[in-house]
C-alpha cells in the first residue's frame, strides 16, 4: 500500500452533503467506504469526524495508517492516524513499540503517545528505551507514559531527570505524579519553592498522598502561603487529605490560617478553605465550614467527599435543614453509626423528599426503638404519600405489637390510616381480606402495595373479579403482584382480561410477556390484528419478543417486514430478542436498513449465533456510522 | 440509560426540536425525564420513547409539549450581549438612510424567544437609540417551542433572576414593579410583540419567505444536531429578504456551513449576512 493515498493527494471537496453520506454508509461497498471516510475526516463538524474515525478503527489497514501518520503535508490525516491508532486499542500495540525505532522523531513521538493512550504494561522496556533519544519532545512524551503506567519500576529512570532540563523535569515532576510514587516525596518537597516547577510539584504531591506528601504540603503552605495561588492549593490540600481517614496533624498555626480563607471575597477559595478543613478531621471551624459547603452545594443530596470520614458530625448534620440531613443519614450507613429512631422520626415528621425517606427508614431497620416511639412511628407513616410508605414496613414489623396497641387506642385515624398500618402488622389475613375486598376503591389501590410482602393475603382477594371489571386499574399493581410477590397463578385472571378487552391494557399485555406466557400468543396475535392502537401494538410485538417461539416469531418477521417505520423497529427489536438461528438470513438481509435500530437489532440477533457467514456482516456493522451499532458489533467480534 | 434508548430519544428529540444529546450529554438528558417518566408511568427509558412515539394524537402531542418544556434550556435575561444591540442599530440607521421615505417597518424575529427578555431587550435597546433613525417603525415576531414560556412572554411579567444584568437605575428606568418581586415592561418602553408557539425546525414558524430583516437566535443552536443545525439554517435563510442580519451567540459558528450566509463584521460583531 502507497503511503499516501492516492485520494488524498486532490483532497477533492465533498462532492455530497456529509448527512446524506453517513446514511448511505451502511449500504456502501467497503472500498467505497474507505474512501467516503477520508472525506468526512476533513468536514467541519467535530461528530462527523469522530464517527469517521471510529469507522476508520475498524476498515483501515495498518498500512494505510502508517502513511496516514507520515503526512507531513496534510495534517487533517497525519492527525486522524493517530487518533485511529488510539481508537483500535491493543491492536496497536505492537505496531506502535516497532515505530519507536523510526528514523522520523515526529514517528517516534507519535507511537510515544499512542502507548501513553494503551496504558500498557508491555510498553513499560520499549519507553524505556527511548529515555535516550535526541529529540527532547519525545523524551518528555516517554517519562509522562511511563508515569501513567502506574508501574513502580519506571521511578529510578523518571527520578534520573529531576535535576536536569526544566521541560524533562517538569515531565518528571508530573510522572512522579501520575506513578504515585511515596518515594518521591522527599525531593519534590525541596520543589516546592521553585517558582517554574513548584506549582506542578504541589499538584504531584497532592496525587501521590499520604501522610507524608499532607505533612509537605502543609509545611510549604505555612512558609509561602503569602506568595501561593492559594485556590488551586487549598484545593490540593484537600483532595490529600479526603483520602485519609485519619490525617495526621499539620504544624501549629495551619488549620487557623486556613480558617482565614473562610472569610475570602472569592468563592472558590472559600470552598476549597472549607473542603480543606472539614477532611482534615474536627477543629473549631467546623461550623463555619459547613455552612460554606452547603451554600455551594445547593440541594444536592450526595454526600461531599470532604465528610466521607466525618462521622463526628452526623448530629450536628441531622440539626441543619435542607440536603444535609440526607448528608447525615448517608454518612451514619457508611460509617455505621447508629441514629437514635425519635431524631429519625422527627426529621421525617417534616416535609422532606423521597430520598430523604428511603435513607432514613433504612436507618430506622437499624436503631433501637424506645417502646414510646411506636405511636409517633405511625404518624410518620400515615403522614408520608402512599407511595412512600412502603419505605417505612420493616420498622413498623419490627414494633408491630406495641404500633398495633397503639393504633387501637386511637380515635384520630381515619380508615385508609387503619387499613394501612393492619396490612402491615396484623397477621389476621383473612379478616384483613375481606376489610380490602369492601373498602372504597380508590383506597384499595393506595393500599395493595402494602400488601406485596404477604402473598397469603394476597391470594386471598378477588383478582379476577377486579381484573375482569376494572382492568385500566388493577392491571399495574395485579402485574406487581405477580412479579414482586410471586403468584403466578394470577396469570389466568390477567390472560382472561386481555382475551374479554376490546383495548387491553398495556400493562397487562407487558406482564405477559414478562412472564414468558406461551398461551397468550394467539390472544396477543389476534388483538394485534384487532386494529389496536399504535402504543398497543407496540406493546404487543415486545411482548411477543418476550415470549418468543415460533408462532410468535413468524409474526414479528410478518411486522417487521411489512409495518411502517416506528412499528417494524420494533418488530425487529422483539425478533432479535427471541432470534434462533433460522431468523439469521432474514437479519444479514436487513443489516444495510437504512434505519440504525434496525442494524442493532441485526446485531443483536447475529451476535448471539455467531456464525461463519455471519462475520462479515458484523465486521460492516462495527464500521456503523451510528455508535450504538459499531458499538455493539465490536463487542461481538471481540468477544 | 442504555446506550440504546439514548439513541432512540436523542434521535426523537432532535427530529421534533433539533436539539442533539450526545453520550457525554446523556446525565442530563436522564435527570431531566426522570420527572416524564413518573408522570406518564413509564418503568424504563425505552417506554417512555414508546410513549412518545406510539400515543394517540391527543395524549401524544401533550407529552411532546411536556418534553419540550423539560428538555429546553430556558436560561435567558434582560440586556443579555448588549454588543450586538449595538451592531443591529447600526444595521437599522443604514438601511434607514438606504431607504429613505420609502422605509417600511423594519422587522425582527427573536427565534427561540423563552419567556421574552431577547424581544423585550431588543425593543428596549431600538427605542434608546431612536434619534439615529428617526420616526422608524418596528416589526417584532418571537416563538419558542415551549408553550408554558410563551404564555409568561405574553403575560409580560418578570422575575428578579430575568433583571439580573440590570442595573437599579435601568430597572427603574425600563420597569415598573406590578407585584411581590415582579416587573413589567414599562409602556413607553414596551415593544409590541406578537408571541407565538413555533419551531426552529418547522418553516411555517417563520412565515412567508423574505419576510424579516433581523433575526436573532442566541445560545439555542449550540445544542443542536448537525443536520438539525442545516435545517434550521436554511430556514433562516429562507426567512430574512436579501441582505438582511441573522444574529447568534458569540460562541457560535455557522462560517461556511451554508455559502448564502456570510459572515460580515459590524460594530465589533460577526454576523451574517444573506446574500442577494
Amino acid at each position: 500500500m502507497n503511503e499516501k493515498s492516492s485520494d488524498t493527494e486532490s483532497a477533492a471537496p465533498l462532492e455530497e452533503d456529509p448527512i446524506e453520506t453517513m446514511k448511505r454508509l451502511p449500504g456502501m461497498p467497503i472500498d467505497e467506504r474507505r474512501r467516503a471516510i477520508e472525506l468526512l475526516l476533513r468536514d467541519s463538524h467535530v461528530s462527523i469526524r469522530q464517527r469517521a474515525l471510529a469507522m476508520g478503527a475498524v476498515l483501515l489497514s495498518e498500512d494505510q495508517l502508517i502513511g496516514y501518520i507520515r503526512m507531513d503535508g496534510d495534517d487533517i490525516l497525519r492527525n486522524a492516524g493517530l487518533e485511529i491508532l488510539k481508537a483500535r486499542g491493543s491492536r496497536s500495540l505492537a505496531l506502535a513499540i516497532r515505530l519507536l525505532g523510526d528514523d522520523d522523531p515526529d514517528i517516534v513521538l507519535q507511537a510515544v503517545l499512542v502507548l501513553d493512550h494503551l496504558r500498557d504494561s508491555r510498553s513499560l522496556d520499549p519507553l524505556r528505551d527511548v529515555l535516550g533519544h535526541p529529540d527532547i519532545n519525545v523524551v518528555q512524551a516517554a517519562l509522562l507514559a511511563m508515569g501513567r503506567l502506574g508501574d513502580a519500576r519506571a521511578h529510578a529512570d523518571i527520578v534520573r531527570f529531576l535535576g536536569g532540563d526544566p521541560w524533562l523535569q517538569m515531565a518528571a515532576i508530573r510522572a512522579l505524579g501520575h506513578l504515585r510514587s511515596q518515594k518521591a516525596v522527599a525531593r519534590l518537597e525541596k520543589l516546592l519553592s521553585d517558582l517554574l516547577v513548584g506549582p506542578i510539584a504541589a499538584e504531584a504531591l497532592a496525587q501521590i498522598g499520604g501522610p507524608r506528601a499532607l505533612q509537605a504540603l502543609g509545611r510549604h503552605w505555612m512558609e509561602f502561603r503569602e506568595d501561593i495561588d492559594t485556590e488551586p492549593f487549598l484545593s490540593q490540600l484537600a483532595c490529600t487529605a479526603i483520602t485519609m481517614k485519619k490525617p495526621p496533624e499539620l504544624r501549629a498555626g495551619a488549620r487557623a490560617s486556613i480558617g482565614a480563607e473562610l472569610d475570602s471575597a472569592d468563592e472558590a477559595t472559600k470552598l476549597s478553605a472549607a473542603r480543606c478543613l472539614l477532611s482534615l478531621g474536627a477543629g473549631p471551624e467546623d461550623q463555619k465550614s459547613l455552612e460554606v459547603l452547603i451554600a455551594a452545594s445547593g440541594e444536592s443530596s450526595h454526600l461531599p467527599d470532604c465528610l466521607e470520614h466525618r462521622a463526628d458530625l452526623v448530629p450536628r448534620l441531622l440539626e441543619m435543614p435542607g440536603a444535609t440531613r440526607a448528608w447525615a443519614m448517608r454518612l451514619a450507613l457508611v460509617a455505621r453509626v447508629e441514629v437514635p429512631g425519635e431524631r429519625l422520626l422527627d426529621v421525617l415528621r417534616t416535609p422532606v423528599d423521597r430520598v430523604t425517606v428511603e435513607l432514613a427508614a433504612t436507618l430506622l431497620e437499624k436503631a433501637h426503638p424506645a417502646p414510646e416511639s411506636a405511636s409517633r412511628l405511625v404518624d410518620v407513616f400515615v403522614g408520608l404519600p402512599p407511595e412512600q410508605r412502603p419505605f417505612l414496613v420493616p420498622a413498623l414489623k419490627r414494633q408491630r405489637a406495641a404500633v398495633q396497641a397503639n393504633v387501637d387506642l386511637r380515635e384520630d385515624l381515619d380508615e385508609e390510616a387503619r387499613l394501612s398500618v393492619e396490612i402491615v402488622t396484623s397477621s389476621r389475613a383473612k379478616p384483613l381480606a375481606a376489610w380490602i375486598a369492601a373498602v372504597l376503591e380508590e383506597i384499595r389501590l393506595r393500599v395493595l402495595p402494602l400488601a406485596l410482602s404477604r402473598p397469603p393475603l394476597l391470594r386471598l382477594l378477588p383478582w379476577g373479579t377486579w381484573l375482569e371489571q376494572h382492568p385500566e386499574e388493577y392491571a399495574e399493581i395485579a402485574a406487581r403482584v405477580i412479579r414482586e410477590a410471586g403468584l403466578k397463578e394470577l396469570v389466568t385472571p390477567m390472560r382472561l382480561a386481555l382475551d374479554r378487552s376490546s383495548q387491553p391494557e398495556p400493562a397487562i399485555v407487558r406482564v405477559l410477556g414478562e412472564l414468558h406466557d406461551r398461551e397468550s400468543v394467539p390472544i396477543l396475535v389476534e388483538k394485534l390484528r384487532a386494529d389496536a392502537s399504535p402504543r398497543l401494538r407496540a406493546q404487543i410485538l415486545e411482548s411477543l419478543g418476550r415470549i418468543g417461539g415460533i408462532d410468535a416469531r413468524s409474526v414479528l418477521r410478518e411486522a417487521a417486514g411489512h409495518s411502517p417505520a416506528p412499528e417494524s423497529r420494533v418488530a425487529y427489536r422483539a425478533l432479535a430478542s427471541c432470534a434462533t438461528e433460522e431468523d439469521s438470513p432474514f437479519f444479514r438481509e436487513s443489516a444495510s436498513h437504512s434505519d440504525w435500530a434496525v442494524r442493532l437489532a441485526c446485531v443483536e440477533a447475529l451476535g448471539r449465533s455467531l456464525a461463519s457467514e455471519d462475520w462479515p456482516v458484523l465486521v460492516s456493522l462495527a464500521a456503523d456510522p451510528v455508535a450504538a451499532v459499531s458499538h455493539k458489533a465490536m463487542a461481538c467480534l471481540q468477544a | 440509560m442504555s446506550a440504546e434508548e439514548l439513541e432512540l430519544l436523542d434521535e426523537f428529540i432532535s427530529n421534533h426540536f433539533g436539539m442533539s444529546f450526545p453520550t457525554h450529554r446523556k446525565e442530563v438528558l436522564e435527570s431531566r425525564l426522570l420527572p416524564r417518566l413518573r408522570e406518564t408511568n413509564s418503568k424504563t427509558f425505552l417506554d417512555y420513547y414508546y410513549a412518545l412515539q406510539f400515543s394517540e394524537n391527543g395524549n401524544g402531542k401533550t407529552e411532546i409539549q411536556a418534553l419540550a418544556r423539560a428538555i429546553t434550556n430556558n436560561e435567558t435575561y434582560f440586556l443579555r450581549e448588549t454588543h450586538q444591540f449595538e451592531a443591529l442599530t447600526s444595521e437599522v440607521a443604514a438601511w434607514r438612510k438606504a431607504a429613505g421615505d420609502n422605509a417600511g417597518p423594519f422587522r425582527l424575529l427573536s427565534a427561540g424567544c423563552s419567556s421574552g427578555e431577547e424581544p423585550m431587550s431588543i425593543g428596549i435597546h431600538l427605542k434608546e437609540n431612536q434619534g439615529r433613525y428617526w420616526g422608524q417603525e418596528f416589526g417584532f415576531d418571537a416563538f419558542d417551542v415551549d408553550p408554558d414560556r410563551i404564555a409568561t412572554a405574553r403575560a409580560g411579567e418578570y422575575g428578579l433572576t430575568s433583571l439580573r444584568a440590570l442595573t437599579l437605575e435601568q430597572r427603574e428606568r425600563y420597569l415598573q414593579s406590578s407585584g411581590p418581586e415582579l416587573w413589567k415592561v414599562r409602556p413607553s418602553w414596551k415593544p409590541d410583540v406578537r408571541f407565538q408557539v413555533g419551531n426552529l425546525l418547522d418553516p411555517a414558524s417563520y412565515g412567508p419567505s423574505g419576510r424579516y430583516d433581523a433575526i436573532f437566535c442566541r445560545n439555542v443552536l449550540i445544542y443542536f444536531s448537525e443536520e438539525s443545525l442545516i435545517r434550521t439554517v436554511r430556514n433562516f435563510h429562507r426567512a430574512l429578504r436579501p441582505g438582511g442580519l441573522l444574529f447568534l451567540g458569540h460562541s457560535e459558528s455557522i462560517i461556511g456551513l451554508i455559502p448564502q450566509l456570510e459572515a460580515v463584521r459590524i460594530a465589533n460583531c460577526i454576523v451574517y449576512r444573506r446574500i442577494a
